[in-house]
């Protein structure tokens, strides 16, 4: 889209036709002083394209001059897809549309409109078809302009840093002039009524539905009150009527007449009843007579039937006591003969007892003897052992020849052996080779040449004598032979003394010597043991005395069994046990014999005692029969049979006289009635008491109500209750304001949240990506650093570190509001929309090299985007390059005001 | 000889008024004891000796003893009128009940009639036959009693009652206590003295209502008076002269509105009307307008011209704001509070649940934002 010329007249100050004309691709520059009206012709753009012409609303109102308040006329002509059109309007007086076509067509009223917006990019109604802030964009693109030299209109928080400032005017540029004041102050209305987080009712709505509660409750106690009051008339209505009813008389009268009747009745019939009663008492009276004669003879009767029955009794415990005697006889009989047995087993036990003391007695003299040999044989050996040991004593006193000795003997014949040697090694060998059968006669220093290899060791001059031929002399050259010599002889003289000292004769014999000595110790040690063990005492005298006790005692026992020759000693063990059995045996017998007639004894004593019993009874009994024998016999004296018998005829008749005194009186008896009388007293007693107390009752409770009611009445409840619901009424509706209020504002609130964040995440992320560039060239030394989310989170200078920009200032802040714009519209444009960014009197802020890269970026965007720029300063702009443009008067044709 | 005497009935005294503020509460039930002065005015000027007050002299049973008072000691200002008065289907004479209470409390001047029995008046013109009530709702005819009461030869008879007479309504509350249409022929009635409808009504020549004689309601008609009645003697018809009684006037308007045009109409119709400061109206609105012509609406009417009413009550549940395109536009060309403006506009216009929220939600934003601009310029 491209603007090529705009004319106005009566169009707010300019109240002249005036025209702009000669817009042109890229960048142009309209340049007046203030005065001029640069932004009136901004809202003639507005007006032109999207203000209805039949409109009559403030905004359109607002179009009038001021003083003459004529018909403002507004004419633009723009390009759309290489098309031409004119739209012309005029508002509030005469309103009119026309759109002219370049090919001549021309459309008026709401159908130039219509085709406007469908050329503009939005249809009827655009936010219901088209996507959230779609024609947002339009507006604020072309007009909103004025934000560049106006307080940005965002949160002071978001100023802090470039990212913040950005979506700030993002957000301003999608929410138009108050996107973001209005749900600010619908959540500050809000935030009045209903809690942040919860949207809980608070401050004015919680009080009032606590007021709500408060007065039901109140409205509650005092209905509750009132039935109470209602329930206490009711009752005292009640009672009023029933205490009337208890006191309409009449019943009572009657039932007073029937008690008192009811009374006299029973008196009577009371008395009546005495008589009878005492009648029937003296016939029972008469009865027990009758049954006491009866008794009298009867107990007659049971005495001699009982004296009958003990008189047999007696009989049978006599037979019985005599029963008992042949059994008696017969124990005694069998006690005797135990007895006897008892006897002869005693005789036994004697004989046995003897018999085996005798065979003990051989037993031990037999043993005795046995031990006094034993003795005599180590008597014997120890005799032995004390010869041989005085013997091996005699042998070691004779020889000399102990282990020192030998030892000091072998010393010296190793010394005579180890000086010989040395000798010997230093001497010459003279060595015979000669065969045996000729050696006959060859003497060495006078002595003939052993048998087999011969050599001869010579120290000294040495002369060989060979029979037949001459002689040999050797004479070997010995260096020290003299000590040699001397040391061997010194060592032979040592074991010559030595052997002498030990009484030994040569080096053999005094070995042998030793050895004689060593086994005649090991005899004697031997001997020691031997008297040891036979004689520990080592006292043979005392053995010999023990051997003759020993002796004496074995005689005595001998003249005991009478010199009776002796069995060995096994055999009189034998026969002594044998003797202990038959003893045992017999013992046994005796006590088996001696249980018996225990036994016997026993029984006997027994059944004396139980025949003792038997009579005793016996005896009791015939004394106790002639007593009560003798009780009859006394009876019968005193009152005789035929007298008992005349006294039961007596009582018969007496009775039979009382029982027609009974029953003269009973007869036509009405027992029933006087039940009946008594019941109908009592009933009627009740009644008339159980009245009294009624009415008592009622009187004092209708007293205690009306007393009551009095109290209550002074309430006036009725009258609070009206009051007490219109109160609750009155705050329900307030509530019910509250209510709606807060449903009101939550969609309100909820809806502008909504749209907000449905734009600000349709074209936040893709304005931002367009802005970088822009950013980049205004910011040449830096880097700007953005995240995944395209946030500008920082920006590096000079290759510092990052930091914020910290408070922008003024003039940055205008610059990012014109290069978001700039990125909007490049946006569109790539997306095939019309779009056109005017700017009014921007970049007053910017110092120079500030504004020289802006008209840079500027230039940049003009290549794609047409741009308009307002300013009052022409010099500034110089270095824009751009086309420059003036006002010029307009076709007062054209645009007729009305 | 001539019986001339005032007919009234509802007084409701006591009676709550739930819609209006303390203050103007306080103002109307004032004008119920103010309006027993002006009865007893009327008679002294008219000559009538006799005040039939044909029941509900209370709204209901149970009063503070002030309240209850109050009337009585109005009636104790004018010895020289005798006052009957009739227990209603509002105050009942029951056991232990108001009119017992009342019974100790009454001026010389004032009666109470409380039985069902004919009592000789005006020294020995008229008999008065009353029906009472005793209880709010009854199904027997309280007057029937009057066909079989006997009176002396001469007497003007003349019944009172309360309750309603057969067929003149067929509210379901009004059947209770009904009246025999005809009970003035029945039982050789002069005059019916009724009460409980609220407006005067004339039932026949010798049958009325009188009405309250302060109106209550914005539904009721012809309220506000009393009757002069006039029998020159007995079988002569009664002559009946409604007075004055009533200080305010309760009326009821309805209008339609689409346009500014009609809210000027409106406003102009209603500071037509007669002593508006004596006047509660209840005005229904039923149509469209603009979110514009709303706030118009409001400042013109319900806080412009309401002001000189007594009262004004003006129900709008059935006008509806219609957001026009000028709206819209006037709230943002575009951009995103336009949008949830036109997503409101699009929940008022449909049928859901929040249609009546969507509209005053949009409503409200309008109004913010014109109050925002209104702020900034």
């Amino acid at each position: 889209m491209k603007l090529h010329a705009l004319s106005v007249n009566q169009f707010k100050k300019f109240t002249e036709p005036t025209a702009l004309d000669g817009l042109g691709d890229g960048l142009n520059v309209v340049v007046g002083p203030n005065e001029l009206g640069k932004s009136t012709l901004l809202d003639a753009l507005r007006a032109a394209l999207f203000q209805r012409h039949r409109g009559s609303s403030k905004p359109v109102r607002d179009l009038q001059n001021d003083r003459n308040r004529a018909a403002p006329v507004v004419r633009l002509e723009f390009e759309v897809d290489d098309s031409r059109f004119t739209i012309s309007k005029r508002f509030v007086k005469r309103p009119y549309a026309r759109l002219d076509f370049d090919d001549g067509r021309v459309l008026q009223g709401d159908d130039a409109e219509d085709q406007l917006r469908e050329l503009l990019g939005f249809s009827e109604g655009g936010g219901r078809t088209a996507a959230p802030g779609a024609d947002s964009i339009w507006g604020v693109l072309w007009v909103a302009q004025g934000a560049s030299f106006e307080p940005l209109d965002v949160p002071k928080t978001a100023h802090g840093s470039l990212g913040g400032a950005l979506e700030a005017e993002v957000g301003a540029v999608l929410g138009g002039r108050r996107g973001r004041e209005l749900p600010n102050l619908v959540e500050q209305q809000l935030k009045g009524i209903l809690t942040e987080k919860r949207r809980e009712p608070t401050g004015d709505y919680r009080a009032a539905a606590e007021e709500v509660e408060q007065l039901k409750a109140e409205l509650e106690g005092e209905q509750e009150r009132r039935n109470e009051i209602l329930e206490t008339i009711e009752h005292l209505a009640a009672d009023e009527d029933r205490l009337s009813r208890l006191n309409e008389g009449g019943q009572e009268a009657s039932e007073r007449a029937e008690l008192k009747e009811a009374e006299d009745e029973l008196l009577r019939e009371r008395e009546r009843e005495a008589q009878i009663e005492g009648a029937v008492n003296e016939l029972e009276l008469r009865d027990r007579d009758l049954d006491a004669a009866r008794e009298a003879v009867e107990e007659r009767a049971e005495r001699r039937r009982q004296l009958d029955l003990e008189a047999e009794a007696l009989a049978r415990l006599r037979g019985e006591r005599e029963n008992l005697e042949p059994r008696n006889q017969s124990l005694r009989d069998q006690l005797k003969e135990r007895q006897k047995r008892v006897e002869s087993a005693d005789k036994t036990v004697v004989a046995a007892e003897q018999a085996e003391a005798r065979q003990r007695a051989v037993w031990n003299a037999a043993a005795m003897r046995r031990e006094i040999a034993e003795h005599e044989d180590r008597k014997t050996q120890a005799q032995a052992a004390v010869q041989q040991r005085s013997e091996a004593r005699q042998t070691i006193e004779t020889i000399l020849v102990n282990d020192d000795a030998l030892e000091r003997i072998d010393a010296a014949d190793l010394a005579v052996v180890r000086a010989t040697a040395q000798l010997r090694a230093a001497a010459t060998t003279i060595t015979f080779e000669i065969p045996s059968d000729r050696r006959d006669g060859i003497t060495v220093d006078g002595s003939l040449l052993p048998e087999g290899d011969a050599a001869v060791q010579a120290v000294e001059q040495t002369i060989i004598v060979v029979p037949e031929r001459g002689r040999i002399i050797v004479d070997p050259v010995i260096t020290e032979r003299e000590a040699l010599v001397r040391a061997q002889m010194q060592a032979e003289t040592e074991l010559r003394e030595a052997l002498a000292d030990a009484g030994a004769k040569s080096l053999a014999d005094a070995r042998a010597l030793g050895n004689r000595r060593r086994s005649a110790e090991r005899v004697l040690e031997q001997a020691e043991r031997e008297i040891q063990r036979i004689i520990p005492d080592g006292d043979m005298v005392s053995l010999g005395d023990r051997i003759a006790g020993l002796r004496q005692r074995f005689n005595e026992m001998s003249t005991a069994i009478n010199g009776q020759e002796l069995p060995s000693v096994a055999e009189a063990e034998a026969a002594a046990s044998q003797a202990a059995e038959a003893m045992e045996s017999a013992r046994s017998e005796r006590a088996a014999a001696s249980t018996s007639a225990e036994e016997a004894r026993n029984a006997r004593t027994d059944f004396e005692e139980q025949i003792a019993l038997v009579q005793a009874k016996l005896d009791a009994d015939e004394q106790l029969y002639a007593l009560k024998q003798q009780e009859l016999d006394d009876q019968i004296k005193k009152q005789p049979d035929d007298h008992l018998a005349a006294a039961v005829n007596a009582a018969e008749t007496a009775r039979e006289t009382q029982q027609q005194v009974v029953d003269s009186l009973t007869k036509g008896r009405d027992e029933a009635k006087a039940a009946q009388l008594s019941a109908q007293v009592e009933r009627l007693q009740k009644v008339l008491e159980q009245r009294g107390e009624r009415r008592l009752e009622l009187t004092s409770t209708i007293d205690r109500l009306k007393g009551q009611v009095e109290a209550q009445d002074a309430a006036g409840i009725d009258e609070r209750i009206e009051q007490a619901s219109r109160r609750l009424e009155l705050a329900r509706e307030r509530l019910a304001r509250f209510e709606r209020d807060a449903e009101v504002l939550t969609l309100l609130l909820d809806t502008l949240r909504q749209a907000e964040s449905e734009a600000k995440e349709l074209y936040l992320a893709p304005v931002l990506d367009r802005v970088r560039p822009y950013l980049q060239m205004l910011f040449p030394d830096a880097q700007l650093e953005m995240n995944e989310d395209l946030q500008i989170t920082g920006i590096r200078r000079n290759g510092d570190r990052a930091e914020s920009f910290g408070q922008l200032s003024k003039g940055t802040q205008e610059q990012i509001a014109v290069l978001v714009r700039l990125a909007f519209a490049e946006m569109l444009v790539e997306q095939g929309r019309p779009a056109a960014v005017v700017l009014d009197d921007a970049l007053v802020f910017s110092d120079d090299q500030r504004m020289s890269r802006m008209f840079d970026i500027l230039h940049h965007a003009g290549q794609k985007v047409q741009i308009v720029v307002f300013t009052c300063r022409e010099q500034l702009f110089d270095g824009l390059g751009a086309r420059r443009l003036t006002l010029t008067e307009g076709d007062a044709e054209q645009l007729a005001s009305a | 000889m001539v019986f001339r005497f005032i007919h009234t009935a509802d007084w409701q005294i006591g009676k709550v008024f739930r819609f209006v503020d303390d203050a103007k509460m306080g103002v109307l039930q004032e004008a119920r004891i103010e309006a027993i002065s002006r009865i007893g005015e009327l008679a002294k000027e008219h000559g009538a000796e006799h005040v039939l007050v044909a029941g509900d002299v209370y709204d209901f049973e149970n009063l503070s003893p002030v309240s209850r008072n109050q009337p009585l000691e109005r009636m104790r200002l004018y010895p020289e009128i005798e006052w009957h008065l009739l227990p209603g289907n509002h105050d009942p004479h029951r056991p232990n009940g108001l009119w017992d209470r009342l019974s100790s409390q009454l001026p010389p001047n004032v009666r109470a009639h409380i039985k069902p029995e004919p009592v000789v008046i005006a020294d020995g013109v008229a008999a008065l036959l009353p029906a009472p009530l005793t209880a709010r709702r009854t199904l027997d005819d309280p007057t029937a009693w009057m066909d079989g009461a006997r009176t002396e030869d001469g007497l003007i008879r003349i019944g009172l009652a309360h309750g309603a007479v057969h067929g003149f309504s067929t509210d379901e509350e009004q059947r209770a206590n009904p009246i025999e249409q005809d009970r003035p022929v029945k039982a050789g009635l002069d005059y019916l003295a009724l009460g409980d409808w609220h407006g005067k009504l004339r039932v026949g020549e010798r049958c009325w209502y009188s009405g309250t004689h302060e109106t209550d309601k914005f539904s009721t008609r012809d309220g506000g008076e009393a009757l002069l009645v006039e029998i020159d003697g007995p079988g002569a018809v009664p002559s009946v002269k409604p007075l004055r009684t009533g200080r305010f006037t309760w009326a009821s308007e309805e209008r339609h509105v689409r346009d500014r045009e009609d809210v000027d109409r409106i406003e102009a119709e209603l500071r037509g009307m007669d002593n508006l400061n004596e006047t509660l109206l209840d005005l229904t609105v039923r149509g469209t307008l603009s979110l514009g012509n709303m706030e118009y609406f409001q400042a013109r009417i319900e806080d412009g011209v309401s002001a000189a009413f007594r009262f004004l009550r003006v129900d709008r549940e059935s006008l509806y704001p219609e957001p026009s395109a000028d709206d819209l536009d006037s709230i943002d060309m575009g951009g995103v509070v336009r949008t949830a403006a036109d997503r409101l506009k699009d929940i008022a216009e449909g049928n859901g649940d929040n249609a009546g929220i969507a509209r005053e939600a949009l409503l409200r934003l309008y109004v913010m934002h014109r109050q925002m601009e209104a702020g900034e310029s």
